[in-house]
């Protein structure tokens, strides 16, 4: 195997497609369908602060790529599978993003097992494909590594799309199981005096257990506007087991030129943390090719136990964005983002660091970060 | 607001231009397909003579999976470039094709679906529709289509 990691993805990438070819080139029942979405991006940020990938001295090795392949076997099996390779900040990862097989009683009813796309919110189900959105990075107030939803839960599932009156439809989710999802830890790894000495300290992988969550989409009658609501809620796989409930309202609306999406997702850790976060965005397509788009976001983080007037920005994060894109077609595209972050919840100096900066009274609580990167799919 | 380093600036400045630069020769080679017309083809045993509008946009955007005799819906759809699609797209789907791609994309990176099979051109369309009992397809308005049936669109 390759010691790069760019030649890593590259090689995965490779042995997938000639994994696929066979299969593929039948033209035969059961059909196999090969997509798949990548990106990367450069990030440069106004002082010591590290934000989505960018730093002070500016980084150019965010980068992904997934293979996505489903396959159909008859009118009512299908079976759905990702693998997905990330680089950046001197690491590297290939995972699993979700591995699952449906069976469709009818439109109404699919039964779904296995490692499936958490159903909460807009993006949770399309989080790192970047054609489906109008920045390089989701709004990080609520799909940052504060720990609203994972990316999948492991467990068995319901899904469909029903009628509910004339121009209404409804789409849901309903799911058992549990999770896995990476916290940002260190801001509070600070605030409880934790050691932050190597990178695997910066983030904090928790499970959720004995899950029960569920998702309703309801399409309106208005072209392009629909309204949602998702909700779960479990055990932390902790010594202690507290009860873990996060609940999201959602709005969308897509017409023509305009794209409007806004969120509110809301987190109760029993004595552990509480989170609110919540965006706007709005994108409009100038012509076919060119499209500008803003986005505020904001999150408030509050941890049980600890003095956070030692350094309250570590709790909050409030940001701006303004991009211009270029899109190239439907499936490519080239973005420049200006980020204006204040606060340190997700924007802080390397961790080893964040005690001295802090202590030294030299913490940066506000942030420019501006990328520059493509993203495509197919 | 704290000031904003120097070399960050002029970091910023080089990313800036060359964003725009990129952007401006991409841009350069830019094309606007126009719109064609198109007729809507089922296979010759399907008894519809006519479909709604809604239902027609329900089939290719597979959220209606059935004919109303039961027998599976099979859409087929001209390739992405192709000015009839585009036209078929605005008016039948009420989407611009950058829509439909997203809601492609959306379907296929979620695990929900996928879409219809693209063929080349209207010969292609015809000989899966006349092969296929629940096909439903469309071609330019001026192909003849033996083997096929015609459907009206009702608004």
């Amino acid at each position: 195997m390759p010691s790069h990691p760019l030649a890593r993805c590259l090689a995965f990438g490779a042995l997938c497609v000639v994994a696929a070819a066979p299969a593929r080139a039948q033209d035969a029942s059961p059909k196999l369908d090969l997509h798949g979405y990548g990106s990367w991006s450069y990030g440069r940020t106004s002082d010591d602060n590290v934000y989505l990938g960018g730093a002070n001295r500016g980084d150019y090795r965010l980068a992904n790529f997934a293979l996505n392949t489903t396959l159909t076997a008859g009118r009512h099996l299908r079976a759905d599978a990702q693998a997905e390779c990330n680089t950046g900040d001197d690491a590297e990862l290939v995972e699993i993003d979700f591995a699952f097989a449906e069976y469709k009683f009818s439109d109404q009813l699919r039964l779904r097992a296995g490692q499936v796309k958490q159903p909460f919110g807009i993006y949770t189900e399309v989080y790192d494909v970047g054609t489906l959105r109008p920045f390089l990075s989701l709004p990080q107030g609520v799909y940052g590594p504060v720990g609203f939803a994972g990316e999948a839960y492991r467990g068995l599932g319901l899904t469909g799309r029903g009628s509910v009156g004339r121009g209404w439809t409804v789409d849901y989710d309903a799911y058992v199981g549990g999770q896995k999802l990476m916290k940002y830890h260190a801001p509070e790894a600070y605030y409880r005096g934790e050691s932050l000495a190597s990178a695997s300290d910066e983030t904090e992988s928790e499970t959720t257990r004995d899950m029960v969550g569920a998702r309703a989409v309801l399409t309106t009658p208005v072209d392009g506007l629909s309204v949602g609501a998702s909700a779960y809620t479990g055990t932390v796989a902790d010594s202690v087991g507290h009860r873990r409930t996060v609940g999201g309202a959602q709005i969308e609306y897509l017409h023509d030129r305009w794209t409007l999406r806004s969120e509110l997702a809301h987190q109760v850790q029993v004595h552990d943390e509480l989170a609110t976060g919540g965006y706007i965005e709005a994108a409009y397509a100038f012509t076919t090719h060119w499209q500008g788009a803003l986005l505020y976001d904001r999150l408030r983080n509050t941890f049980a136990g600890v003095n956070a007037a030692r350094a309250p920005s570590l709790e909050r994060h409030d940001e701006g964005v303004a991009g211009i894109n270029y899109w190239l077609s439907p499936t490519k595209v080239v973005k420049l983002d200006v980020h204006r972050v204040s606060g340190n919840r997700l924007s802080t100096p390397d961790p080893e660091r964040l005690a001295e900066v802090i202590e030294s009274g030299q913490l940066r609580t506000h942030t420019t970060l501006v990328r520059f990167g493509a993203q495509f799919s197919f | 607001m704290l000031p904003i380093r120097t070399a960050a600036k002029r970091g910023a400045i080089r990313v800036l231009c060359a964003a725009l630069a990129t952007c401006l020769v991409l841009g350069a080679r830019a094309a606007h397909a126009q719109p064609g017309e198109y007729k809507v083809v089922v296979n010759a045993d399907n008894p519809m003579t006519s479909v709604s509008r809604d239902v027609v946009a329900a089939m290719f955007l597979k959220r209606q999976t059935r004919w109303p005799g039961g027998a599976e819906v099979t859409p087929v759809d001209l390739g992405s470039a192709s000015p009839v699609r585009a036209a078929f797209s605005r008016t039948v789907l009420g989407k611009q094709m950058a829509q439909v791609s997203a809601y492609w994309q959306q379907q296929i990176f979620s695990g929900r679906g996928t879409p219809p099979p693209e063929k080349a051109g209207d010969a292609a369309v015809l000989s899966y529709v006349a092969a296929s009992p629940g096909a439903i397809g469309y071609v330019s308005a001026g192909a003849s289509a033996p083997g096929t049936k015609v459907v009206a669109i009702r608004p």
